[in-house]
């Protein structure tokens, strides 16, 4: 009577490798060869190992719908991170999960959709965004908002052209004050400044928000004062995070744990949590 | 639940019965100074009076300081990863086929036998923790009723006693010498079986247990009960019961309040570190030669990293906010989810700290 192990990890491969910025990365892992296979839901995460260094959580950045292999995209931080840049094609990384729960695209069917990410709150969006234009004709007009600090700071940039030469898909794009280059041709400014000036309406719409806890705390205030229910403003958290599966206590939050009851909440749940993420 | 009687020396046998069989009995033991639950391989040595509840609880029986999760080693630039779990496993499978897996803690107060409630709760819940599951399932607990309280004690606030029995399989309570001389039993004790776990090691190991003469021993029995709680509460300092209230915490989060109680605190993480029921546990990489190995070593909400990102940012960043986790964890959040509170009120957090921060104290400023 062999009970299952949740701390061991599976072990899949480094398969190609891409960068999207100075210190962003996005790995293709493939799945092991003994025909085990993995779902998701998009806005999982799972626990990713780099042998020999440790562990740290990271969203599956790819659509379920495609899931012949995971991929992550990461920003370096620190130990297992750094770690992880050093990893070469072909090397092992060692992944549990999916954990979490996840943005619930089946009942957004038929809405539009802003999804508004900041620097590496991206990886976030993009597996519902692939999930989304993998089943375009389910949704509405679809609006991507992008910001980073810098020009070279923003990720996924040959993705997002692809992503909005799609009927119904608009996507602008932002930096920070002081962060462009001559050629920039998108906008200037912090993200919550440029939503409020675009100011889509909200009438029907779901907005999608990831990014520094910083632009969290301005994009929601900014959400509200343009008339978005709380109830339609979706977001994920980012507590520290160990276990994965509400037992190590790290990610608790009032009444909750981040990474058993999220990552992602309304605007409407965060409101009754205390203010400790 | 079955009662019986039984004096004392026969009680002692059965214990050096249960040891003959191969079982492993852990009682509390002295060691350096303190109190401690340990493994003894004579009966002779478990205090069947003891005046004090033991310094820590048995936790680490169940949930060990540190382990390993699982294993690996590098085989031609890959890992080849063993699970820690299956050795647990296969112990266990072995064990059942005789006795050896069995861990049977006697002398258990009822706070420390109250906590297993909490830790079930947690390593229980899906996905099982299969550490903590395997050993669990072979745990027999022996409890004993209080017959002192400490200072620090303040059980009864938080719907325990030095007599309840919950997270027992077998509860002892010494009979007063009057009871004994009517039975003319020299001294003995009356035991509560109160799982099938506990009629089995009554059953399986040979001894003499009497049952009472009578039918309705339950009104004897929670006689017994109240003359016993009486006398320790004598002892204990006047407190008020702490009536769940999830919902005034709550609301006084932001209560000034919380700077003057947490003012001293210093983040030292001692707290959880005696607490039966704390189980905040961190996952690290750890290297002996060539094997490497995942452990996870208790942790403490206390201290400043627990909850610092990795960009710098921390939801919990002075003692104000990490003690008030603390109790809101213990009083507030861990109650609204399961109806219980996650603290058995021994007191040893208080008994403990070295700035003498009360979280009896702390809790009882709110209704
Ligand atoms: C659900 C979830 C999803 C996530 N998804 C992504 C994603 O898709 N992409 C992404 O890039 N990131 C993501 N993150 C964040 C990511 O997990 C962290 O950036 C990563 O864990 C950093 O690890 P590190 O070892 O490189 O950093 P380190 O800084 O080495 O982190 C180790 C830990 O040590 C502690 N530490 C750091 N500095 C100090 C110090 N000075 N003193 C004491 N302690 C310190 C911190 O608590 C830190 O978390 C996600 C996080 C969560 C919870
Ligand atoms: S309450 Fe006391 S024991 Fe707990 S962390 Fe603070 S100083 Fe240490
Ligand atoms: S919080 Fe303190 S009093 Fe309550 S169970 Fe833990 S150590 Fe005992
Ligand atoms: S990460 Fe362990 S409880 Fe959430």
């Amino acid at each position: 009577m062999a009970m299952k192990n949740p701390y061991v990890p599976s072990i899949l491969t480094v398969d190609e490798i891409r960068d999207e910025t100075p210190d962003v990365r996005t790995l293709r892992l493939r799945l092991p060869s003994n025909g085990s296979r993995l779902s998701w839901r998009a806005g999982q995460f799972a626990q990713f190992t780099v042998f020999g260094v440790g562990e740290c959580p990271f969203t599956f950045a790819n659509s379920p719908t495609r899931a012949e292999y995971v991929e992550c995209t990461f920003k370096l931080m620190g130990k297992v991170t750094g770690a992880l840049r050093e990893l070469a094609v072909g090397d092992a990384v060692g992944l549990r999960g999916p954990y979490g729960n996840f943005f619930p695209l089946e009942s957004w069917r038929g809405r539009n959709l802003i999804f508004v990410g900041g620097g590496i709150g991206m990886a976030a969006l993009r597996a519902p965004l692939q999930f989304v234009l993998d089943h375009r004709k389910d949704y509405g007009e679809i609006l991507i908002l992008n910001g980073a600090r810098t020009v070279a700071d923003l990720v996924y940039k040959e993705e997002m052209n692809e992503w909005s030469a799609f009927d119904g898909v608009k996507l602008i794009r932002t930096v920070d004050p002081g962060g462009e280059t001559p050629e920039w041709d998108g906008e200037v400014g912090l993200v919550p400044h440029v939503f409020e000036k675009i100011a889509p309406t909200p009438s029907d719409s779901i907005v999608i928000t990831c990014g520094p806890p910083i632009m969290i705390h301005f994009m929601l205030l900014t959400l509200e004062k343009c008339g978005y229910p709380k109830e339609r403003v979706v977001t994920t958290l980012e507590n520290k995070m160990k276990c994965g599966f509400g037992k190590c206590g790290r990610c608790n939050v009032g009444s909750v744990y981040v990474c058993k009851d999220g990552p992602v909440f309304t605007a409407a749940q965060l409101e009754r949590l205390p203010k400790e993420f | 639940m079955t009662l019986y009687l039984i004096q004392e020396q026969y009680l002692r046998d059965w214990l050096a019965e249960i040891i003959a069989t191969g079982r492993r009995v852990i009682a509390p033991q002295s060691e350096n100074g303190l109190v401690v639950y340990r493994e003894v391989t004579r009966a002779e040595t478990i205090d069947l009076h003891a005046r004090a509840k033991p310094d820590f609880s048995f936790k680490h029986i169940l949930f060990p300081q540190t382990e390993t999760v699982f294993r690996y080693e590098w085989r031609e630039r890959r890992p080849v990863v063993e699970d820690a779990a299956a050795e647990t496993s296969a112990d266990a499978e072995n064990a059942s086929a005789s006795v050896q897996g069995e861990v049977v803690v006697v002398g258990a107060t009822p706070c420390d036998a109250a906590s297993l409630l909490v830790l079930d709760h947690v390593f229980l819940a899906d996905p099982p923790d299969p550490f903590y599951a395997r050993r669990r399932e072979n745990l027999i607990v022996i409890g004993r009723s209080c017959s002192h309280a400490q200072p620090e004690c303040f059980c009864t606030t938080v719907g325990l006693s030095p007599v309840s029995t919950q997270g027992c399989d077998i509860f002892l309570m010494p009979l007063g010498a009057d009871l004994c001389d009517e039975l003319d039993i020299g001294s003995g004790f009356v035991a509560e079986v109160l799982s099938e776990k506990g009629e089995a090691l009554v059953a399986n190991v040979k001894a003499t247990w009497v049952k009472p003469n009578g039918s309705d021993h339950s009104t004897w029995l929670n006689e017994l009960k109240a003359a016993h709680l009486r006398a320790v509460q004598a002892e204990m300092l006047p407190r008020r019961a702490l009536t769940p209230s999830p919902d005034e915490l709550k609301k006084d989060f932001e209560h000034p309040a919380w700077e003057e109680i947490a003012r001293a605190c210093l983040s030292c993480g001692v707290c959880a570190f005696v607490c039966p029921t704390c189980h905040c546990y961190d996952l690290s990489e750890e290297r002996q030669g060539r094997i490497w190995s995942r452990c996870r070593n208790w942790d403490s909400c206390a201290f400043g990293y627990f909850t610092l990102h990795a960009s710098g940012h921390n939801p919990r960043p002075t003692a104000l906010e990490r003690y008030r986790q603390r109790v809101m964890h213990k009083f507030c959040y861990f109650l609204e989810a399961t109806g219980a509170n996650m603290c058995v009120g021994c007191g040893r957090c208080v008994k403990f700290c070295p700035v003498g921060l009360d979280i009896y104290q702390a809790r009882a400023r709110w209704p």
